[in-house]
């Protein structure tokens, strides 16, 4: 009975109801859900309630078959259009206007409408090599957008963020900026750290950062609320900085990530960090070597010494690792632990059975090997070492990304002594040609722990 | 003893459709629909649970693309499957798809309205508004003026 009542009932779409039918539209490209509002009357307002805006000119270009030249002009009139007819809240609206030569009154009007309508996600992306103008480069983000209460998430790129003196921050309900390939002088930095206080992760990546003094390079970073850290390289368009000092202050930081950035001393106060990301390059002083000063090495490895997961890249020429000159924490709750290391020189590897010693509840080792090795390392040389603690009672998973024959002889002796190993994996990344009887003969290795699995790739 | 506590592992849930069907269904599927948590954290846990809005063969439905849901987590075959049975209702009987749609958002199963909607949307993309009329079955009420006049107010998207 209530079957047919349902087939009677006509158009059985327009029963679905506005908000599910806007969420559907904001799926198809825009001028889809636009090209929907000549279906019937149900449908005619329904694309202006889209929570999901995806607005790109070079995409819209090639949907509608624009010409990227002579075109231009048409978007701006039309993205103007969608957002004025918009009648609901916009959620999440995502702007992309390389390769049209948009100008900054426009874009700044665009912004203030998003605003009105209390966006929550926004995306600006100015990706400045595929623009015309230069003036992506420098795009000054309005300031009232950084007073707008509604919103959650912010990601820029391309843009100049700086912040006049009496720059304050409205954005109470900021959770998430994510900032790649921007301008930000430092002083805009501080500001937002200090004033969105439910800021939770800052990424900043690859982006130029002014303001500071040049010879002085220092980074100094105060946030007292940040959870998640992640800067990643610093670019300038006439030189990469090099920091003499990062300093990081963040006592609720969960995840610090300092990849690619360049410094020669850190001093890191985040007493609840969990998880630490380095890439240990070392201050380029000019001359080729990157060289990373034991110290300075021992200071930050002591002051992330209550990290559960550590990531390191170390330095190519690994010139400061060697043991005897600097003492490694004991890193009581490291749980898993990253390294890529240069195995060509032994200073490498004894950093690496250092810091096997001193991870005693360590449960997940990854190695990653940069260069191939000429060492000559055998099974001999990790039966002279003292038996590590972990591998006693708590490694149980070990990925060996492997160059050389050495890394399996590494691996024969985690196989032949981890008492608890469950997993072994074996990714081969060199493109020399396969020496098989060395693989063949890691399966034949007695194996410490009866459940261990041995998985070999590549 | 060994009954009593299989029986608690897999918890049966006791539905009622619109068109008074009984439904037994297993907590863990049954959970998938906040609606239904929501009415059994409210209590009724013990009694029958009405759904006024879902006739039984649309819950049929239903459940079958909860089930194979749960199972295709990490299945990427299981997935594709899911997918075409899902197209081919939609293409075949776009009626029963609407009602699917209008059930799955009633009982308020994230994941599958997630799915369903991706469907429809992929399902649309690319089609002329006189084929998606055709295909949805849906009637053009405007008049001929109405109609050139939305033509007119979004020209850009329709060139």
């Amino acid at each position: 009975m209530s079957k047919q009542r349902l087939l009677d009932d006509g158009d059985p779409y327009s029963n679905l109801g506005e908000d599910l039918w806007s969420s559907i539209l904001s799926l198809l490209p825009v001028h889809e859900a636009v090209r929907t509002s000549i279906l019937s009357r149900t449908w005619r307002n329904a694309w202006m309630q889209i929570p999901h805006l995806n607005i790109c000119f070079i995409t819209m270009c090639e949907q509608l078959k624009w010409d990227y030249n002579t075109d231009s002009e048409k978007w701006r009139h039309v993205v103007g259009k969608i957002l004025t007819s918009h009648t609901g809240h916009i959620q999440s609206c995502i702007i992309d206007p390389c390769g049209s030569n948009t100008n900054r009154r426009c874009l700044d009007g665009w912004i203030s409408i998003l605003i009105e309508k209390s966006i929550s996600e926004l995306t600006l992306k100015f990706n400045h090599y595929l623009s015309k103008r230069s003036t992506f480069r420098t795009y000054r983000v309005p300031h009232c957008l950084f007073s707008c209460k509604s919103l959650r998430s912010l990601e820029l790129s391309g843009c100049f963020l700086r912040a006049k003196t009496d720059l304050s921050f409205g954005c109470n309900k900021l959770r998430v900026m994510k900032l790649d390939w921007n301008r930000i002088s430092l002083k805009f930095l501080h500001a937002l750290l200090h004033q969105c206080s439910s800021l939770e992760t800052l990424e900043v990546i690859k982006c130029s950062l002014g303001g500071f003094d040049r010879k002085e390079s220092i980074l100094s970073i105060n946030a007292p609320h940040l959870k998640v850290l992640h800067i990643t390289g610093s670019h300038d368009m006439s030189q990469n900085i090099a920091w003499k000092l990062v300093l990081i202050n963040a006592p609720r930081l969960k995840r610090l990530d300092l990849g690619m950035l360049n410094f020669k001393e850190s001093h890191i106060t985040a007493r609840e960090l969990e998880i630490f990301n380095g890439f240990m390059r070392g201050f380029y002083d000019g001359q080729i070597n990157l060289k990373y000063e034991a110290l300075k090495m021992e200071a930050i490895l002591n002051s992330i010494a209550n990290v559960k997961a550590l990531m390191l890249h170390l330095p190519n020429s690994n010139e400061c690792l060697s043991a005897g000159s600097f003492q490694i924490p004991t890193f009581m709750k490291l749980k898993e632990l990253m390294i890529s290391l240069d195995w060509t020189e032994e200073r490498g590897v004894i950093f690496l059975v250092s810091m096997l010693r001193r991870c005693p509840y360590l449960a997940v080792l990854i190695l990653r090997g940069r260069r191939e090795s000429k060492l000559s390392l055998g099974f001999d040389y990790w039966e002279k070492q003292e038996r590590f603690n972990c591998f006693n009672h708590t490694l149980r998973r070990v990925t060996i990304e492997w160059k050389s024959n050495y890394e399996i002889e590494f691996a024969k002796y985690v196989l032949a002594k981890a008492k608890v190993l469950k997993h072994l994996t074996i990714c081969r990344m060199s493109s020399q040609p396969l020496e098989e009887e060395v693989l063949a003969s890691l399966p034949l290795v007695e194996r410490a722990s009866r459940n261990a699995k041995l998985t070999i790739r590549g | 003893m060994a009954s009593t506590s299989n029986s608690t592992s897999s918890k049966i849930i006791t539905l009622r459709s619109s068109d008074g069907e009984v439904f037994e269904v297993e907590e863990s599927v049954a959970l998938e629909s906040n609606l239904i948590r929501r009415m059994m954290e409210d209590d009724c846990a013990n009694n029958i649970i009405p759904l006024p809005n879902v006739t039984a063969p649309i819950f049929y439905l239903v459940i079958e693309h909860c089930k194979k849901h749960a199972e295709m987590k990490d299945n990427k075959e299981k997935k594709k499957e899911l997918r075409s049975q899902g197209e081919e209702l939609l293409k075949s009987d776009p009626h029963t798809y609407s009602n699917l749609m209008e059930a799955v958002n009633y009982l308020d199963i994230k994941s599958l309205m997630d799915l369903t909607a991706q469907w429809l949307a992929d399902f649309l993309k690319g089609k002329s508004p006189r084929l998606i009329r055709e295909l949805l079955k849906i009637k053009n009420d405007f008049t001929p003026e109405e109609e050139a006049e939305i033509l007119e107010r979004n020209r850009w998207a329709f060139d």
